[in-house]
């Protein structure tokens, strides 16, 4: 997957599991949460959607790290399979 | 024998209930624990399951009408003759007497009738007693009375004492990044379960933060129900409870917890589940502050308060690092509990935060 790609993937998971957030309107250098509210039980469904889709694995340690939609998107840009 | 179904009470909290549904019918042989109707609280939608078991005489509730804690919904015919209450006298005079029209605009515009004096003959509430009544803006304005409600009663009555601790959560989030690594990822453990996990654990090593204080006396629980305060997306909070959690598997408490959540946020719980918690932990997730100190859910003695994760400087041995870390709070009931009890029950939880290996092989 190309990066853009990888961003239709994730505003896909986000409409199917939180509709109520608009994800073009979500800057992906600020800090999600300062910008939508997404509680752990949506995002962890998201984490889920986002391995099957995907076939990347973020381990919690990771996500602990992240503090944006970019960090996200670069972490399975740089861990997809070939 | 008949027996008179009373309106359960679904929480300290609940005056009423208002009847949505029925699933059953006059004629109907009930098994205990089966789901018989559906009542709406200020905060939920409930199924109501029968503790008793019999044949359903007489359906006395009507859809639509809010019914008092206490009176009767429906009539059974039970065998035996312990643990019948029949009707009380002061719940049956608190069936309201309204007019066909009147109940059908209360219904409308989300009227309580209970809160209406009626000028018609014996007190029946007519239409007009309705019409200078404003609607509720929202469901939104109830829930909020009913957490007002039952955290003033907590803070009046219960003398709550504090205590903090910071986790070092490093070895845990290792320990599970390898486990869910080798599971299917719809299979993936959430690590705010694993904590409550950790809290569950404990709470069988602490006897005297698990049950109830009612009447002057603190009733210690056999069972571990664990109450999830769940934001709700309308707006407010619930608490409902995994039932029998300390049996559970972490796998098993994993699908529970998923579970809860998606119905609480659907309106699909049992009322067991909002009434029988025998203690509480509230989370801030990745919302909010670092550290909440929980408001204790009466009649239960103490609430779990877990903060935001985040990184923090960690002392190992004699060096500093930067580790993560979460301030774990419990609020307790001095009446039945010391500082000590408390110091040691948030010990536990640390070290078995600490040692994760302890879960290899009870997944």
């Amino acid at each position: 997957m190309n990066v853009e790609e990888i961003k239709n993937t994730i505003r896909s998971i986000f409409h199917e599991t939180a509709p109520e957030i608009e994800f073009d309107k979500i800057q992906m250098n600020r800090p999600l949460r300062d910008q939508v509210e997404i509680d752990s039980f949506d995002f962890y469904r998201m984490m889920v959607k986002v391995n099957q889709q995907t076939g990347v694995f973020i381990p919690d340690s990771e996500i602990a790290r992240f503090s944006n939609l970019q960090d996200l998107m670069n972490y399975l840009n740089e861990h997809q399979k070939s | 024998m008949k027996y008179h179904v009373p309106m359960p009470s679904l929480g300290a909290d609940m005056d009423q209930g208002k009847l949505m549904e029925w699933k059953i019918k006059a004629g109907d042989e009930v098994k205990k624990g089966q789901a018989i109707a559906v009542v709406e609280t200020t905060k939920s939608t409930v199924d109501i399951e029968s503790f008793r078991e019999g044949k359903v005489l007489e359906l006395v509730g009507k859809i639509g009408e809010q019914i008092s804690v206490g009176a009767p919904i429906a009539i059974f015919e039970v065998e035996g003759s312990d643990l019948a209450p029949s009707a009380p006298e002061a719940t049956k005079e608190i069936r309201l007497k309204v007019s066909p029209a009147a109940r059908k605009l209360a219904q409308e515009r989300h009227i309580d009738l209970t809160t209406i004096k009626g000028s018609g003959p014996e007190g029946q509430i007519e239409l007009k007693d309705l019409e200078t009544i404003k609607t509720p803006e929202k469901s939104g304005v109830n829930i909020r009375e009913a957490i007002a409600r039952a955290m003033s009663k907590s803070k009046k009555e219960i003398p709550h004492y504090y205590l903090k601790s910071q986790v070092p959560l490093d070895a845990l989030m290792n320990w599970l990044d390898g486990k869910n690594q080798q599971l299917p990822p719809e299979k993936r453990l959430m690590l705010p379960v694993v904590i409550y996990k950790a809290v569950i654990d404990s709470v069988k090593e602490s006897p005297l933060m698990n049950g109830y204080y009612e009447g002057g006396v603190f009733k210690p629980s056999s069972s571990i129900h664990v109450g999830l305060a769940i934001a709700l997306k309308s707006g407010g909070v619930l608490v409902p409870a995994i039932i029998d959690a300390d049996k559970m598997s972490l796998t098993e408490l994993n699908a529970a917890f998923l579970d809860l959540v998606e119905r609480t946020q659907k309106g699909e719980l049992r009322n067991r589940e909002l009434t029988e918690g025998t203690f509480t932990i509230t989370s801030m997730g990745d919302l909010g502050s670092d550290e909440v100190f929980g408001i204790i859910f009466p009649p239960q003695v103490s609430i779990i308060g877990l903060g935001r994760m985040h990184r923090a400087p960690v002392i190992d041995g004699s060096s500093i690092r930067i580790g993560i870390v979460m301030n774990i709070t419990l609020s307790a009931d001095h009446r039945v509990s010391d500082g000590l009890n408390g110091a040691r029950f948030l010990s536990h939880i640390e070290n078995k935060l600490k040692n994760p290996d302890q879960w290899e092989g009870k997944l």
